[in-house]
């Protein structure tokens, strides 16, 4: 990092930060679990449909 | 007859869809353009007697990026950074062809020079702190106080560079290290460290100003910049008055730059002096509004069907 300030980059540059990558594979985990979800069209009316019919079982 | 209304934005803005909603609760019509998904139809027309657009006669609200003009399958060629500063121009001409009724500018967002801002903002008589651009130490080192804290923030933006395993990201606003300062540098901007009662983020539209005072100066996190946010002990953030003079000056301040819409940071000194920081014209107003309760979007609803319907 400190190569940024030798080498005359602005002085912001004196607290960039370098992020390694593994934070971010964790999060496109996440998408690929929302992604999944939306191209099955799992939308949260249909998620639980089966709880209604339930409660419809119970209610009949 | 009302006029068509035009909204441009991105597909996942918050403050957008909360405004649609309050027009769909008012049943009035309007057209959004995405810029990260629609392929917007324009034409120009130019003569000697008058240049008429696609959106001459339209209301447009230009609440996040700008409308895009692209076949769709051309987003991802290549040549998008050349294609992209072809549009320029025509965005430029969109938004100037009709200025009355053009709320918020991508032009402005593309050429904010956060060094014109400071200028015309000093012109307005608005404090602004002690600044310096400059490309070497020996220029800096004239220009500091022995004992004095300067702080450095970028020109335009952040820096952000990602690479295959890691990226690189700027923390904001900074404190200079002048041990670290080498001889020569790239351009960079240097600003007297000043200290803070509170912070201010003042969202405008139109002849609408919204002020919020951010409790900022007591954590640590964010006693420097307020946008390092502190998740797990957000700033306090209550409305706040400004006081006439300064609003003079800051409605002063935005129609000298041309800007009808954004949002201006200022900061309160513990001397009660109001001391101008910057503008960015396509600022977030989401969490200024829930904080204050100052319902903005039912606001921006309302005072664009006033130009639909009435103007």
């Amino acid at each position: 990092m400190n190569n940024f300030i030798e080498e005359g980059f602005p002085l912001e540059f004196q607290q960039v930060q370098k992020v390694e990558k593994e934070q971010t594979i964790l999060r496109n985990k996440k998408v690929m679990d929302i992604d999944f979800y939306q191209s099955n069209q799992i939308t949260p009316q249909n998620f639980f449909k089966p709880i209604s019919k339930i409660f419809k079982f119970e209610f009949d | 007859m009302n006029k068509n209304l035009i909204i441009i934005s991105e597909r996942n803005d918050k403050s957008t869809n909360n405004v649609l909603e309050w027009l769909d609760y008012y049943d009035i019509d309007f057209e959004r353009k995405n810029v990260d998904s629609d392929r917007s139809d324009f034409c120009i027309r130019i003569s000697t007697q008058e240049t008429t657009t696609s959106v001459s006669d339209c209301i447009v609200w230009n609440r996040r990026g700008y409308m895009s003009l692209l076949p769709t399958h051309l987003k991802k060629s290549e040549w998008i950074g050349y294609l992209k500063k072809e549009q320029f121009p025509v965005l430029a001409t969109l938004e100037k062809s009709n200025p009355k009724n053009y709320i918020g500018s991508y032009v402005h967002e593309l050429e904010n020079n956060k060094l014109n801002n400071l200028q015309a903002a000093a012109k307005v008589g608005l404090e602004i702190p002690k600044t310096i651009v400059t490309n070497n130490k020996q220029d800096l080192l004239n220009f500091v106080e022995v004992n004095k804290k300067y702080i450095t923030k970028s020109l335009v933006y952040s820096p952000f560079l990602e690479k295959k395993d890691c990226y690189y990201k700027g923390n904001g606003t900074i404190v200079v290290d002048f041990e670290k300062v080498s001889e020569y540098f790239a351009p960079s901007l240097i600003q007297e460290y000043i200290d803070k009662e509170i912070e201010i983020r003042i969202f405008f539209i139109l002849d609408n100003f919204y002020a919020m005072a951010i409790f900022s100066q007591n954590d640590l996190k964010t006693q420097i910049d307020f946008r390092n946010y502190n998740d797990v002990s957000p700033n306090r953030c209550v409305p706040f008055e400004l006081e006439a003079t300064t609003l003079a000056k800051i409605k002063e301040f935005v129609s000298l730059i041309g800007c009808n819409s954004g949002s201006i940071d200022l900061i309160l000194t513990p001397e009660n002096k109001f001391v101008f920081l910057e503008i960015n014209p396509m600022g977030q107003y989401h969490w200024l509004s829930e904080s204050c309760n100052y319902y903005v979007d039912k606001h921006i609803a309302e005072l664009l069907i006033e130009k639909v319907v009435y103007e």
